[in-house]
This record gives C-alpha cells, structure tokens and sequence, in this order.
C-alpha cells in the first residue's frame, strides 16, 4: 500500500485492534491540523472534541469516508490533514452562526481582512490557470519564486519564466483593450 | 522589488483582478479531499493540476486553504493527548459494527441514570407523596402525645413538692 495505512483492509472488514492502531498511528496528524487551525481563532479547547469529529467522519456509515481514501493518489497523512482541516473549518463555522450577528459587530473587526475581490474569472485566453497561479502567489502572496514553486510543485526557474509570460501576456492585453477604447 | 517581481508586475496583476473580479455569488463547493490531498502531494496530472490552479486563482479563499494546509504538512505532528487517543479507539466495538457513539463522560452517565430511574418511579409519585403527608401527620401527632404524657406528671409532681410560690402564681 506504500504511503497508505497497512491496517485499513483489516480496518474496513471490522477488526477492532486494526482500528486502534490506525487511531493510535495517525491521531497526531490529526491534532496537529485541527489545532493549527483553531489556534488563532481562541478555540484551542475544542481540539480533542473536532478530533473526535473527525475519526466519528472517518468511521460512521460502515467507514463511508475512509472507503474513498485512494492510497495511489495521495499519502494517508495529507489525506487526513485535508480531511482534519475541513472538519476543524467546519467546526468554526458552526460557532461562527451560532453566536455571531453581524450587525452586533464593530465595523473595525469587519474591516480586517485587506479588500480583495472574492472571486476573479479570468477571460479565457489571457492566461493559463498556471501563470496566474504564479502572479497569484508573487504579487498578492509576497512569495519568492522558491516559495512559489514548493506550493506549485516546480522549481523556482519554472515559476520565473511562467512569470514573465503571464506579464507579457497581460501588457498586450491590457494595450490592446486600451487601444479598443481609444477607437471607441 | 525582490525576484525579479517588479511594481509594473504588481500593478498589472491588481488592475487585472479588479477587471476580473466577479460579484461574490454562491460559495463554491469545496473540492474533493481526495483531490485536493493529491494536489499537495505533486500527484495530479497536468489537465487536473490545470483546472484545479484555476479554482486556485478564482478563489483567493481556497488558495489559502492550500497554503494553510501546504505549511501544516511541513510541520511536525504533535503528540495528540492520550484520552483523545482512547476516546476515538472507544468508537469502534470489537470485531462489528457498532454506532459511532462517543464515550459517555461521569455527567452524562448520570444523566442516563437519573432518567432511567425517572421513568420507574414517575407514575408513582403522587402516591408517594400522599403517604408522605399521612406519615408527616401521625408522626407530628404521636410526638404531640408523647411529650404531653411526659410533661404534664412532672407539673402536677413540681408544683406540689418544690415551688410554693407556684401555687400562689396560679391562684
């Protein structure tokens, strides 16, 4: 199974000592997402009850969601940290609706998060979903090429020359819309 | 500006989202873990990385989702406490399927038996409470007598042999 979980085909067929050890092996990973992600919001507390969460998502309806695990596709560990972020997220949520009114908050506290637009459609043909991944993570994520390229999965090089592409891409665009309106 | 970014660049990329930028409509459903688990492992295909990027770029939120879970992968687990550990082993019975109940705690078990007793003695407590009242009565009442055959020979015995100012206090 490489970097699955040599217990989960006893796990799956109900052996009670393959589940334990997999709690045992993998609990860590678990914690740590969780409590990285409740930590700045002051929920540091509700980390043993989102851990608790996430092994009751894991096990509940005959393993349901275990059974979707893909060990050819990703490593048991990054698995359940994506799965452990999601219910941790979930979790912040749920206290979120249940105590907060948004018109009880101060104005400052709504206006923390710098303005950005939530959602950009980019027209299709400027750049390639890469490029702007790259302008993504330079401009507005500050990242050095290196840092870029360790979340992108290429060398710093790469990121570089996608770099200047999409920039060359987006002064023709840019120039050319300009010129349209000029002629308009 | 630092690796080979330039203020033309960041210029150009902030004009080019607030072009871009889209009234904020529906939240768009999270991707699949397993997609997105596959992603941060360099395990996706190229047309997959590709429309995956897309929804990385279109949704600023997301992307910090990958770059929160990109550094946590990064780091060290740290040990889970030991009754969490427990607590999650507990959800699973020996050998088949059990419900996915988590482990009742000292309240909650008193909870069940204060409720499991209630629901015995419910239909029975106005009864109780009748014979409660009757026992009341003919306890008060029985003390009642008790300490009045008591009292009243020590008055009749006192007032004769020891106080003679009692007699005259009567009269």
């Amino acid at each position: 199974m490489g970097e699955g979980d040599a217990d989960l085909p006893a796990l799956l067929s109900g052996d009670k000592a393959a589940w334990d050890r997999f709690v045992a092996r993998h609990a860590a990973v678990i914690f740590s997402a969780v409590r990285r992600r409740l930590l700045p919001a002051g929920r540091n507390a509700d980390a043993e009850d989102v851990v608790q969460d996430v092994f009751v998502r894991l096990c509940q309806k005959d393993f349901r969601l275990l059974r979707s695990y893909d060990a050819s596709r990703a490593k048991i560990t990054t698995w359940l940290t994506v799965i452990a972020n999601s219910a941790a997220i979930d979790h912040l949520r749920r206290l979120k609706r249940r105590t907060e009114d948004i018109d009880d908050q101060p104005e400052a506290v709504l206006a923390v998060e710098p303005a950005m637009p939530e959602r950009v459609k980019i027209p299709e043909g400027v750049l390639s979903p890469r490029q702007a991944l790259v302008l993504e993570l330079l401009y507005r994520r500050d990242m050095t090429p290196g840092e870029a390229g360790e979340v992108m999965g290429v060398d710093p090089q790469t990121v570089r020359s996608m770099h200047h592409k999409a920039l060359a891409k987006l002064r023709v665009h840019f120039q050319a819309e300009m010129g349209e309106s000029e002629d308009v | 500006m630092k690796d080979d970014k330039t203020k033309e660049g960041a210029d150009l990329w902030r004009k080019a989202q607030n072009s871009w930028a889209e009234p904020e409509a529906a939240v768009p459903a999270a991707p699949d873990p397993l997609l997105l688990a596959a992603y941060l492992d360099g395990r996706l295909s190229e047309a997959e990385s590709a429309l995956l990027e897309s929804r990385l770029t279109a949704n600023p939120r997301l992307l910090d989702e990958v770059l929160a879970l990109k550094a946590e992968l990064a780091e060290t687990p740290v040990a889970a406490p030991a009754a969490a550990i427990a607590r999650a082993q507990a959800l699973r019975g020996g050998g088949r399927e059990s419900p996915a109940v988590p482990v009742i705690d000292s309240e909650e078990q008193s909870d069940f038996l204060s409720r499991l007793l209630g629901s015995w003695l419910r239909p029975a407590v106005p009864a109780f409470a009748v014979v409660a009242v009757v026992l009341a009565c003919a306890g008060a009442f029985e003390l009642g007598r008790y300490q009045s055959e008591r009292i009243l020979p020590q008055q009749t015995a006192g007032s004769g042999a020891g106080d003679p100012f009692a007699l005259e206090e009567l009269i």
